[in-house]
């Protein structure tokens, strides 16, 4: 009887924990970029802006084109930078990428300049999202950064 | 052919090769598979661990970011900031204390198990309580946070000479000032970057940028001092970040910055010589 009422509780508690309540986020950015830190060279590190101290992203959409431009300063102990531009335009509420493309500089500063007409209509919000890849030696660090967003 | 078990190579795959020795290749390329797969696997655990870290703030970086915010958004501001940080810290408290709860029960094993029973609903009630009053608006602070404050969006300045957002670059500035021993070593112009970088012997560095006003700058806030300065063109940000400096300004609907290892004092010097050198389209008009 005793075995009983323990297993009762038991199946209780095991059922309190199943149902606390999950949270999703909003889903903004459905795009996959595991491919792209899996191809990362060397080791990730769980710390932010260790190796980065500041960074710039702009992004303007104007005749039919979206222009992109970006800058990372990086602090001298950095040996590489991996810059991934993503060019997005949000339709129904979710991130989309319409464009991507990659700068990579062996030193502590870098900057890019990217445009596509591919995918720009009018009628939509556009923004920039570059992801960072700072190395020091073997280990990087990943920032992402975003501009803010233009309509167009 | 026969196959010693002295001498291992890498099969040649030659269509006379015995059953045995393909046998023997098989089971190697079997391994060499396996192999790669646990690397795969291990390398996608060490990812996912990474991807799912959420960030921790130190008290040191708390105290910044309101001294940050007091400064550029005023005490009120900062004041709200401070009861958001003390909820942040309650629910770590709490958050610990449940743990603390937890190692109890198991310093004293020998309680009767119907005690232990009810304990554990009763506990594992409480985390869940605690997850879902807590756990929301720490996500929701810690996100917050780091769009408000992680990305430092550079504001107008009150003495802006041009009210409207410029998106590109339509007329190119110039220092005409130069620290002393430093060369121009590169030099990018671009319709929406402008770029001069300068160099010493000593392979020290510094650079000046011109950006169109539509532009998120982001910075390492931990190690970020912030420091207003007046300059002729009216407010300017003053950056010291683990020996990187930075002066930004605004002026005729642009961002423009100095950075690198120079003093405040030389950097507003070269600021201050900032002139109009060329328009992009109309040619030179200095």
């Amino acid at each position: 009887m005793m075995k009983k009422i323990l297993s009762l509780m038991l199946c209780l508690a095991l059922l309190f924990t199943i149902s606390s309540p999950v949270y999703a986020e909003e889903v903004e950015d459905n795009n996959e970029y595991m491919e792209e830190e899996y191809q990362m060279e060397g080791t990730p590190s769980l710390l932010r802006w260790s190796n980065i101290s500041s960074a710039t992203a702009g992004l303007s959409v104007t005749g039919g084109t979206a222009y992109s431009a970006m800058t990372v300063q990086a602090y001298s102990k950095v040996t590489t930078i991996v810059v991934y531009t993503y060019i997005q335009k949000k339709v129904n509420g979710v991130w989309t990428n319409i464009y991507q493309g990659i700068d990579k500089i062996n030193d502590d500063y870098i900057w890019t300049s990217r445009s596509t007409t591919s995918g720009v209509a009018k009628g939509y919000t556009y923004r920039l999202r570059g992801r960072i890849y700072a190395y020091v030696g073997t280990t990087y660090e990943l920032v992402t950064i975003y501009s803010s967003e233009k309509s167009y | 052919m026969k196959f010693t078990g002295k001498k291992e190579t890498v099969s040649s795959g030659k269509p006379n090769e015995s059953t045995e020795d393909e046998d023997m290749r098989m089971s190697k390329d079997a391994k060499l598979y396996k192999g790669l797969e646990e690397l795969n696997e291990e390398k996608i655990k060490v990812l996912m661990e990474a991807a799912d870290q959420e960030p921790e703030f130190s008290k040191e970086h708390d105290a910044k970011m309101r001294q940050m915010v007091e400064e550029r958004f005023g005490p009120e501001a900062a004041e709200k900031m401070s009861e958001i940080q003390m909820t942040r810290q309650k629910a770590d408290d709490d958050e610990k204390r449940t743990k603390q709860n937890g190692k109890l029960y198991q310093i004293y094993p020998r309680f009767k198990k119907i005690a232990a029973a009810i304990l554990i609903v009763f506990m594992l009630g409480a985390i869940t309580m605690s997850t879902e009053a807590f756990r929301v608006p720490i996500v929701n602070f810690i996100m917050n946070f780091q769009k408000e404050f992680m990305g430092v969006s550079v504001e107008h300045s009150e003495t802006m000479v041009d009210e409207s957002e410029k998106e590109t670059i339509e007329e190119i500035y110039s220092l005409k000032k130069k620290i002393e021993g430093y060369e121009l070593f590169e030099e990018i112009i671009e319709p929406r970057l402008v770029i001069r970088r300068y160099k010493n012997q000593r392979q020290q560095k510094y650079k000046f940028t011109q950006q169109p006003e539509a532009l998120t700058s982001w910075f390492d806030n931990e190690d970020t001092g912030y420091e207003s300065v007046d300059m002729i063109y009216g407010k300017a940000l003053f950056n010291d970040n683990d020996k990187i400096y930075y002066l930004t300004w605004f002026y005729d609907g642009y961002i423009f910055e100095i950075s690198g290892e120079l003093t405040k004092e030389e950097m507003i010097s070269l600021a201050e010589s900032l002139y109009f050198k060329e328009a992009t389209e109309e040619g030179v008009n200095e």
